[in-house]
């Protein structure tokens, strides 16, 4: 019992990571708090939808609707977000004003172009139940978990293998000194939003799929439960927002399973939050001095 | 003589305050060029210029004999122009080394074709590993640059202008701050840079510190230029002096 609880909540805790993971890229690069990620979300879950509907093609359909929604997010970056910060004397507000506004309109036109009701993806997956001992793990679980993992480890891998990642870390630890030596810093930008709006997109697809339902209000509560995990995670930690994001799942399932339901579910983000900052003012994992 | 660096006619203003007003200067190759100047003479903002941190409200400055005034700080970079910072500037976050390899990378950030590359290929670290013997960071390479005292940090600053192959090397006053000891060790390095013929531009508060190290310097005043000559020169210089006078006892 306790170890399928355990389960239960590192595969949920996993998807919230995956969630939030795209503002902590671009708060990281940008130090903006995107609230439109959520958006990207959405969008995602839709455009995987309809790739899905067309190709019958769920690989298909998370490999392109997170490349398109990632290059919506480098649009939206370039003409929206850049203009605004690069402006002198922008108080930190405005951008994130300008990002709830982003996220209510998507929400909107989304309910326009696809309609207000609840699309299902009725996707039949190739697999079985994983069954060990007293352990089950549902289909859809065990391709979400791979899928997961793999997005992780080229995050991993880009970021600290590559030249790519080298410098986006180093525009992450400051962009003066970056442009110093020599990155281009428009690139980082870039990448924080290719990456972050296609795995939000990709965390879209995969509740769309556990729970078959995708309708345009589904970013609300990933936008609020997102900061909860990129602030416990120490803003702008890619790592730290993993773990911020397992913890919350855990906690999630473990209050539900040993306390029952005292409160709503999504409260205990919160909660987790409060009780992490009021230790730990900084967040799980802090930057040093900064 | 072989001319790196010159600047023609320089204005930058901020509204009405004129921070560079009308400033030329030439660099020749293998000299050491010191920038003095009372506080608010302009000497940072004139680096920030060049090193294509602000656009220059008027004026032209010539690298190696192209143009280019208004460049972004990252291509300037990589033509060549490294600096150190008044304020130490480490990428806190990541290790001493990390800092190195990602100074080295200065011509292989080709946007997202940078994809491909490999960050710490055995070459890239070796070399890292050389510059930072040489600058004695060695033994501190794993350490997050946010946890070395600022000894280091201006060690590393060097360091990794080192990194980029430059043509021209900028520093802010990598003395500020540091105690007598570890002044005495960022001059031997400086001395060092100048024995193997790097191009250098110094300010430098502290004038012993110039006179010793300098080979011309330039001295600001408002942001224009009020005198330039030999250090011997400079010193005997009644202007110079006059603009001293009440700012700094250094002089006397």
């Amino acid at each position: 019992m306790l170890l399928q609880q355990l389960v239960n909540g590192i595969m949920i805790g996993s998807v919230y990571a995956l969630t939030a993971m795209g503002a902590t890229l671009i708060y990281g690069i940008l130090r903006i708090l995107d609230i439109a990620n959520a958006a990207a979300y959405a969008v995602g879950a839709y455009l995987g939808w309809y790739i899905y509907t067309l190709t019958n093609n769920l690989f298909l359909a998370f490999f392109l609707a997170m490349i398109l929604t990632g290059l919506i997010g480098v649009l939206v970056e370039k003409y929206i977000y850049l203009p605004i910060i690069s402006k002198p004397n922008v108080i930190t507000i405005v951008p994130l004003i300008t990002s709830v506004g982003l996220f209510t309109l998507t929400g909107d036109l989304l309910r326009l172009i696809a309609g207000p009701n609840v699309k299902s993806l009725g996707v039949k997956l190739r697999i079985g139940v994983l069954q060990i001992g007293n352990l089950r793990i549902n289909p859809e679980w065990i391709f979400i978990i791979i899928l997961t993992a793999l997005l992780f480890s080229i995050l991993w891998f880009i970021l600290n293998k590559t030249k790519l990642g080298l410098a986006w870390r180093a525009t992450a630890s400051d962009s003066e000194i970056a442009q110093a030596m020599g990155v281009n810093i428009n690139v980082s930008m870039a990448l924080s939003y290719i990456l972050g709006y296609g795995f939000a997109a990709s965390a879209g697809i995969m509740v769309g799929l556990l729970y078959n339902s995708i309708y345009p209000t589904m970013g609300d509560i990933p936008s609020y439960k997102m900061l909860a995990i990129i602030v416990l995670g120490g803003l702008g930690n890619p790592v730290g927002t993993v773990l911020a994001g397992l913890l919350i799942g855990l906690s999630e399932t473990l209050v539900a399973a040993y306390i029952g339901s005292i409160m709503p579910r999504d409260v205990i983000a919160f909660l987790v939050l409060i009780i992490v900052l009021l230790v730990k003012p900084s967040g799980l994992i802090s930057k040093k001095n900064a | 003589m072989n001319e790196v660096l010159r600047i023609e006619g320089l204005k930058m203003y901020f509204g009405g305050l004129k921070a560079i007003d009308g400033l030329d200067i030439s660099l020749y190759r293998e000299e050491t060029l010191g920038v003095i100047g009372p506080n608010g003479a302009g000497k940072t903002t004139l680096f920030n210029v060049i090193c294509g941190v602000l656009k220059p409200t008027e004026g032209k400055i010539f690298l190696n004999g192209e143009e280019v005034q208004g460049k972004s700080s990252f291509e300037m970079a990589r033509k060549g122009v490294a600096r150190t910072f008044q304020i130490s500037k480490p990428l806190r976050d990541i290790s001493i080394l990390d800092n190195v390899v990602a100074s080295l990378g200065i011509n292989e950030y080709t946007g997202f074709k940078s994809l491909f590359k490999k960050s710490h290929s055995k070459e890239t670290v070796d070399k890292a590993m050389m510059i930072l013997r040489r600058t004695g960071l060695e033994d501190f390479k794993d350490k997050k640059a946010g946890e070395v005292s600022l000894g280091y940090l201006r060690r590393l600053e060097i360091a990794r202008a080192l990194a980029i192959n430059p043509l021209l090397i900028m520093l802010d006053e990598p003395c500020a701050g540091l105690s007598n000891f570890a002044i005495n060790e960022v001059i031997e390095l400086i001395m060092q840079l100048k024995e193997e013929g790097k191009t250098i531009v110094l300010i430098e508060h502290n004038l012993p510190i110039s006179m010793k190290v300098c080979d011309r310097i330039v001295v600001l005043n408002y942001g224009q230029k009020i005198a330039e000559g030999t250090p011997k020169e400079i010193q005997s210089n009644q202007e110079v002096i006059e603009a001293y006078l009440g700012e700094d006892d250094d002089f006397a």
